[in-house]
């Protein structure tokens, strides 16, 4: 009885011959190269997109920065006026 | 520097059309491999393209470092997306290949070859999908167990092991059928 080993190691031997001759369709390679060419589009839209909304993520991030600190300069110059007031009154009646 | 990785330095640059010198020098190679893998054309140009875009995003990005040729990292890829593609169609219905897609691929393949990659899918359809891709890229590709465990990111130890293992299937099945 043949070997199972060498039937099978025969049959792949076969059948790797009759597929050497596997070749890619006419137009393989202009199809690749139009995909390449829209990926690398897309992703050169989706970098700018990225940049833009990052600008303008720091843009924002600045004004709430300086407003927050617009806000806490105009309290504490709001209780400084309420003490001079204080004071002013204290002053008024001694 | 050699023609590939030159040109995959170049498209590193930003040098698109360069990454044509790649796709033209590997195609047949490649797509050889995957419709091996696969058991048509079809799919292994589908297989391929998606590599290739792969391989580009990879370049893009600066995360090709070079330690392998160029080829070997392609067929790296490709491999890996073939034992992914294997396992999903695993878990889907089997899909008969069309009229359509036969008639695109008469005038590049003969139908002797489409028979012989028909038989070689059916005869690789009960293995697991990285014991196929493994004996392919040994028996048919012609790669050693060192190149295949680069390929498939594992060790010499389990590529040996998933070998003997698809050649076991592989017997069991013939002992089966003759039996049958």
């Amino acid at each position: 009885m043949a070997n199972p080993n060498d039937i099978l190691s025969e049959q792949l031997a076969r059948l790797s011959v009759e597929t050497a001759d596997v070749r890619p369709t006419a137009n393989f390679t202009v199809r690749v190269m139009a995909a390449v060419e829209l990926q690398s589009a897309v992703r050169e839209d989706w970098s700018v997109q990225v940049l833009k909304w990052s600008k303008l993520g720091v843009a924002v991030a600045s004004l709430a920065a300086a407003a927050g600190v617009a806000l806490a300069w105009h309290s504490y110059d709001s209780v400084d006026q309420e003490e001079a007031l204080a004071y002013g009154v204290m002053e008024a009646f001694e | 520097m050699p023609a590939l990785e030159e040109a995959a330095h170049r498209v590193a640059k930003g040098d698109l059309p360069a990454f044509r010198i790649i796709v033209e020098a590997c195609s047949e190679r490649l797509v050889r491999l995957g419709a091996r893998m696969l058991g048509n054309v079809t799919d292994a140009e589908d297989l391929v393209q998606e590599g290739y875009l792969r391989a580009l995003r990879a370049l893009q990005e600066q995360k090709f470092d070079g330690r392998s040729s160029v080829e070997t990292w392609l067929h790296r890829i490709v491999a890996n997306l073939a034992v992914d593609q294997l396992r999903a169609r695993k878990r889907r219905a089997p899909v008969v290949e069309s009229n359509d897609e036969m008639l695109v691929d008469t005038r590049a393949n003969s139908a002797d070859t489409r028979l012989a990659l028909r038989e070689l899918d059916q005869l690789m359809s009960c293995l697991a999908a990285e014991q196929r891709v493994a004996l392919i890229l040994s028996a048919m590709e012609g790669f050693s167990n060192a190149e295949i465990a680069q390929m498939m990111d594992c060790t010499e130890g389990s590529v040996e092991q998933r070998l003997v293992r698809a050649r076991a299937t592989l017997r069991q099945k013939r002992n089966d059928y003759g039996q049958s």
